[in-house]
């Protein structure tokens, strides 16, 4: 799905030949951030019930319990490099944050950003610039973040993705 | 030192090692409230009116992106910095549209 988005979010912010209609970027910057959602969640969906095929019932219905600002919680931490002392205490002294899931982390409370003033501020307006970067570096930022090889510390960050909103009240 | 000085030094364009293309004319950050309500900074960063849409690249984003992140961590700023990108023609629109 992930996939489809980005390609849609290109799709809208190249669409106007030449000045570029607010809506078609809002809507692109909109595509852009559930786009990283989606990858994330299904990321996280795996790591708990699997991949395989006849687990996706269950993945798809796991994947509607997560929130935006319980992600976003998340992802704030995981994006500075370090991790409460809450959590890190209880982790082995080699647990890291690996820089493909720092540099996810970050996109995603910016994008989430963006697209509160894509889907909600009607005073917002955006670039074509920025937008056009915005869609590029998202897709460079998933492709790394998928291409990362599976270990203990990615599974740990996108598990956390869920239980971040109890986890963080401990 | 104070956030604004930090920031400032931070984002001091002749000491980031940016690449090179698209060429970036400034970097101006502002404070900022996000939709938490959270405090953070704004940092608009304007390119060259003439970057073709060939160097709208997501590595140049990425690129951009890490060293102006690093730098305003390396000085000790820990607001959140939300980058928007654009050229002079651009935010000007955006200003009369506002």
């Amino acid at each position: 799905m992930h996939e489809d988005l980005l390609a849609q979010a290109k799709l809208l912010a190249t669409i106007d030949p030449r000045r570029p209609s607010q809506v078609n970027l809002r809507r692109a910057v909109s595509a852009t951030y559930y786009a990283v959602f989606h990858c994330l969640t299904e990321g996280a969906c795996r790591t708990i019930m699997g991949a395989k095929h006849d687990a996706a019932g269950y993945r798809n219905v796991l994947a509607r319990s997560f929130t935006h600002k319980g992600i976003n919680d998340a992802c704030r931490s995981f994006s500075g490099g370090t991790l409460p002392d809450f959590v890190r205490q209880g982790l082995p002294s080699t647990a890291t944050i690996p820089k493909e899931v720092q540099t996810i982390a970050k996109a995603f409370v910016r994008l989430q950003e963006q697209r509160h003033h894509a889907d909600y501020d009607r005073a917002a307006s955006f670039t074509r610039s920025e937008v056009l970067m915005l869609i590029e570096g998202t897709i460079g930022t998933l492709s790394n973040f998928e291409n990362l090889e599976s270990s203990l510390d990615k599974q740990f960050f996108l598990a956390c993705l869920l239980a971040w909103p109890t986890l963080s009240k401990r | 030192m104070a956030m604004n000085e930090a920031v400032g030094q931070a984002l001091s364009l002749g000491k980031l090692h940016l690449p090179a293309k698209p060429k970036v004319l400034s970097i101006e950050a502002t404070d900022y409230v996000d939709h938490m309500g959270e405090p953070a900074l704004e940092v608009w960063v304007t390119i060259d009116e003439g970057t073709p849409d060939s160097e709208l690249t997501g590595q140049a984003f990425n690129e951009i992106s890490m060293v102006i992140d690093n730098s305003l961590q390396a000085h000790g700023v820990t607001l959140f910095p939300y980058l928007r990108f654009g050229k002079p023609s651009e935010r000007q629109e955006l200003a009369v549209n506002a």
